[in-house]
């Protein structure tokens, strides 16, 4: 019956595989840049939308499959909890930071880990963020609290079944993959802009090397 | 001894997977720590700790008595004990390991072709705060709230990821100077 | 009272004192020890191997950090004087044993075959200094003819020394943990690339990297032998070393050891290594860093695991 549940210890030590193996996958998405990622916003190149959406419709399927099959206990699954206010506002409020920064918390880790100075320095600003908030907890504090943490599923909220909305979610990720290679075709050539010159290193650029702008 | 193997270049950049397969593969990804932890991924809330250990060293009074933070040093408990803190050493290695591989690794400041390194800087800056805020307001970012609380169909993580992009697609006009 | 929270109790009660034992000093003494047997042992062997002429900058910035970065490993040891009885314990233990009084010959000769070393080879900014004192100047003539000597005994010293760093542990306490032939092989072969791993770090030279490289693989392989071969006499040789061992397979030991040291700081680099190597990965310096940081904790993990199980309880 799964999930496994490993001792703490050895779950924290299986925890670093799992997090090689989505730090390595990010980078190979090209999660490690943020041209490519703020590029989403501006319609340029829809990888962002495709990748998550292709990722969590297939998490998503296999739990449904495992769960219809006996296989996953679906009780022993974390769901996070749902607190509609403070995650609509972190939202609205996390989106506006990501599209100035041009990163969010995972993929500014494998930025910086492949060398770029931006993410290093938007990673100071996540932290400083962290402060700030919590600095302010007196005052936000009761808000960000608020809504209950109960473990609330979207097939519940659309009163229908578990496996319906599955399909549902899966055929809307695919109408949204089918918009967005529609988009990228019609805007390729056209507007994109050109890479900055000066924007990449040499290729033998190493841990010495000064950043190209600084 | 085979000189050439080692002075040879650095090899060509390797191109990026299709979307469709890396969101495949990370869906896998995902699936995995699901079925072996019961749990998905996440970034913000190592980051959460990692800030709360910092400003221990230079503030612990106040860290420790923060309504927000004080949690991770309470008695029992460790500012280390969490999947994620141990997750994002491997996201680091990972990171590291794909892109010497890649031969996408180096040295630089990346931003729109129009923005000064400095503008990209302090607009970097600027952005990962309210990243910040905002990850924490919602308990959760893109890894841990929209990408794992999605595969379980979270109403919350819906939720969240829709603001984000909301968010983003709301303010992208406004700040199109530093992308395009 | 029940009695399983009494043993309980008392167990506790032996960790927290055993805790207290040694703290960060003796892991940062081995490492460091390790390290300048590291670096001793590989620049005396590419004196050997590829000749005198064609020692780099790097080999020879190793060679003069050596007895510095030793130095500052026999000042951690002292540092802490609220630690003075136990060093005390220490030094009384090296003279009396046979194997610590090995080590006391190893320490007495390490520095000044390092010092020849470093004369006889000195980096290029050093030798006007150098040049000042008459005496120096004929020391430096003699070190450098008898350079090859020199590099053997600096093999020799260097084995010795990443030896005895393991051997100290098993020789002063007795801990299930550290009661290992193996320690000493071990401590020799992470000292050994943790070495080569520092001279990567500051080696320009392509050629050379590429020696470097070779070596430091075939060193990270070895280490990850005797690691392996370390863990199963432990499992095999009885329950109280089978707990100890499982301190580090599965225990609050694991993530650290297997996860950090072993996966991130010998399989990562190596498997890097070996693709830059052929060319199919950059050349970074992150890469021997990882090694450096994976040695580092290597130590800290057996210094303060070996700790945690002893041979009495209470």
């Amino acid at each position: 019956m799964m999930p496994l549940h490993p001792s703490t210890w050895l779950s924290y030590t299986f925890a670093i595989l799992a997090g090689f193996a989505f730090g390595f996958v990010l980078e190979r998405a090209g999660f490690g840049s943020s041209r490519k990622l703020a590029a989403q916003f501006y319609l340029r190149d829809l990888t962002v939308l495709k990748v998550m959406f292709t990722a969590i419709v297939t998490a998503m399927l296999g739990l449904a499959v495992l769960r219809a099959v006996g296989f996953v206990d679906w009780e022993a699954v974390y769901v996070n909890p749902t607190n509609l206010g403070p995650q609509v506002v972190g939202g609205l409020i996390f989106g506006a930071g990501f599209v100035v920064g041009g990163y969010c918390p995972g993929t500014c880790i494998v930025a910086a880990a492949t060398g770029k100075v931006d993410a290093i320095v938007f990673l100071g600003g996540v932290m400083a963020g962290i402060l700030g908030f919590s600095a302010a907890w007196p005052w936000v504090g009761g808000f960000a609290s608020s809504g209950g943490g109960q473990r609330q599923f979207v097939y519940e909220w659309l009163h229908l079944s578990y496996g319906v909305v599955a399909i549902l979610v899966t055929l809307m990720a695919l109408g949204m993959f089918a918009g967005a290679e529609w988009i990228e075709k019609k805007l390729r050539g056209g507007t994109i802009a050109p890479p900055r010159a000066d924007a990449s290193a040499g290729p033998a650029a190493d841990a010495g090397a000064a950043p190209t702008k600084a | 001894m085979s000189q050439e193997t080692v002075t040879a270049e650095a090899p060509r950049e390797r191109p990026l997977w299709d979307p469709y397969v890396a969101g495949f593969f990370l869906g896998l990804v995902l699936l995995g720590t699901y079925l072996v932890f019961g749990r998905g991924l996440g970034a913000s809330g190592a980051l959460a700790r990692i800030t709360a250990r910092l400003v221990d060293v230079v503030a612990p009074a106040w860290v420790e008595g923060n309504g927000h933070l004080g949690g991770y040093f309470a008695k029992g408990a460790k500012w280390w004990d969490d999947w994620l803190v141990f997750e994002l050493i491997g996201v680091v290695l990972g990171g590291v390991f794909a892109g010497l591989t890649a031969g996408r690794f180096g040295w630089k400041v990346e931003g729109g072709p129009r923005v000064s390194s400095r503008t990209r800087l302090i607009a970097a800056f600027g952005g990962g705060a309210i990243v910040g805020v905002g990850a924490r307001l919602a308990q959760g970012c893109t890894s841990g709230q929209a990408l794992s609380g999605g595969a379980t169909l979270a109403l919350g993580s819906w939720a969240f990821m829709f603001s984000v992009f909301g968010g983003a697609y709301a303010l992208a006009w406004f700040v199109r100077r530093l992308w395009t | 009272m029940q009695p399983h929270t009494e043993i309980d109790s008392t167990r506790s009660a032996a960790i927290a004192l055993a805790e207290r034992f040694w703290g960060w000093e003796i892991p940062v003494y081995l490492f460091l020890g390790g390290l300048v047997a590291g670096l001793m042992l590989a620049v005396s062997a590419a004196v050997i191997l590829i000749g005198r002429d064609r020692i780099t900058r790097a080999m020879k910035l190793g060679l003069l950090g050596a007895p510095v970065l030793l130095s500052i490993g026999m000042g951690a040891l002292f540092l802490d004087l609220t630690y003075k009885l136990h060093v005390f314990r220490f030094y009384t233990t090296l003279e009396l044993s046979a194997p610590m009084s090995l080590g006391s010959w190893v320490l007495l000769l390490v520095y000044p075959v390092q010092i020849a070393l470093v004369i006889a080879m000195p980096v290029e900014e050093l030798v006007p200094w150098l040049d000042r004192v008459p005496a120096i100047g004929r020391a430096r003539e003699i070190a450098a003819a008898h350079v090859t000597k020199l590099a053997w005994a600096g093999v020799g010293l260097g084995v010795a020394l990443g030896i005895y760093t393991g051997v100290l542990l098993s020789a002063t306490v007795a801990r299930p943990l550290w009661s290992s032939g193996a320690l000493g092989f071990l401590f020799l072969a992470s000292g050994s690339s943790t070495g080569v791993a520092a001279l990567m770090f500051a080696e320009e030279d392509h050629e050379a990297l590429g020696w470097l490289g070779r070596a430091d693989l075939g060193l990270i392989a070895f280490e990850l032998a005797v690691l392996l071969l370390w863990i199963v006499g432990l499992m095999t040789q009885g329950p109280l070393y089978r707990e100890a061992a499982a301190l580090l397979l599965s225990g609050p030991w694991a993530p650290a050891f297997l996860g950090m040291v072993v996966f991130g700081g010998l399989i990562v680099p190596a498997a890097l290594e070996g693709l830059a190597l052929r060319g199919r990965a950059l050349h970074s310096r992150l890469v021997p860093a990882l090694v450096i940081a994976g040695g580092l904790l290597l130590r800290f993990v057996i210094v303060y695991a070996g700790q945690e199980v002893g041979f009495v309880a209470g």
